[in-house]
């Protein structure tokens, strides 16, 4: 996979993307401020969930009528879904709404980590790709398990830096460098970046996008988050194309050692 | 007959409504919005151009779902 431009895009799947940047629209105060940090982010692609309509309030802001499916690439997600026959109904109902069949799917286990049961996911995964998905597959920051997803088909892999709106940052840089070296399709990491920081280091270890949504939604200015983030994930990618020197334990002087004089 | 209400359950809710309706009737009965939602009748997905031909029957559970804001 060609990895060495800095301008080269981020392909997944058959679609190409220009921004490294993917954002999440949930916890966001109003899709207002969704709308405006999403643009501010320059990000092509947005996550989003499917639930039941409110019958109750016809009049509710709806997500489409701020950011327009048109415009930007939708990622219907699974979460919420614990089981393989809830996430495969929930995307089969986005496929339905128009035609998404580039999804992103979580199988989660327990509700107090939302780590993915990686089981179900492996299993999941294989039913959608025989179905026609595109499958992004949300998992843990094992190698072994995201080269299955690989192995099975999956278009991307989203290994999890830390637990979903945790902020902890990447907690296996090592791992996710391993997942890095090893994979031939898009690697997004997923989970847990929680400032800027965390998503130039994602883009360092040579991740080909992050996926973020509570740092930016939850931030006190979600707008100007979004934008830092925007240039995190910039400056990290041209970093890992730039390679980085070699951590040493002893320094090495910076200024000439030769015609020192006394 | 003809006029006889029968029941039905939307997104979980129970409601009453005139029997031999068309799923399309329905919608606009709940004012829903065609634009950007899926339906399910009894678990089954009904695809948009079948809307109008789909009749719904006593005890049918519809659910009818949309994108929202998500991770």
């Amino acid at each position: 996979m060609e990895k060495k431009n800095l301008d080269s895009k981020l392909v997944i799947s058959n679609k190409s993307f220009c921004s490294r940047l993917i954002i999440g629209t949930g916890k966001y105060t109003n899709y207002e401020i969704n709308k405006k940090a999403l643009e501010a982010s320059g990000a092509e692609m947005v996550t989003v969930a499917m639930r039941r309509v409110n019958l109750s309030n016809n009049l509710e802001p709806k997500l489409t009528d701020y950011i327009n499916p048109k415009k930007y690439t939708f990622l219907p997600n699974t979460a919420g879904c614990f089981n393989s026959e809830d996430a495969i109904r929930t995307l089969s109902l986005a496929k339905e709404i128009g035609g998404w069949d580039m999804v992103k799917l979580e199988v989660l286990s327990d509700k107090k980590t939302l780590y993915p049961d990686m089981i179900e996911t492996i299993k999941t995964a294989k039913i959608l790709i025989s179905k026609g998905f595109k499958v992004l597959a949300y998992c843990t920051d094992d190698p072994v398990l995201a080269k299955k997803l690989e192995n099975i088909g999956c278009s991307a892999i989203m290994p999890l830096g830390s637990p979903i709106g945790s902020g902890m940052g990447i907690l296996n840089p090592l791992n996710i460098k391993l997942i890095v070296e090893q994979s031939n399709v898009p690697i997004i990491l997923d989970a847990g970046i929680g400032t800027a920081s965390d998503a130039c280091l994602a883009m360092e270890l040579g991740c080909d996008a992050v996926l973020i949504n509570s740092a930016i939604a939850n931030a006190k200015n979600p707008i100007n988050m979004a934008r830092a983030m925007k240039n995190a994930v910039l400056s990290g990618r041209e970093c890992y194309l730039s390679g980085r020197i070699q951590k040493k334990p002893s320094a090495t002087a910076t200024s000439p050692t030769k015609r020192i004089f006394n | 007959m003809k006029n006889k209400k029968i029941e039905i359950y939307i997104n979980g809710e129970k409601k009453l409504v005139n029997n031999n309706n068309s799923l399309e009737d329905i919608l606009k009965a709940f004012n829903v919005n065609e634009k950007f939602i899926a339906i399910e009748v009894n678990k089954e997905i009904i695809p948009k151009s079948l809307y109008s031909n789909k009749v719904i029957l006593n005890n049918d559970r519809i659910e009818i779902v949309e994108f929202i804001g998500g991770g």
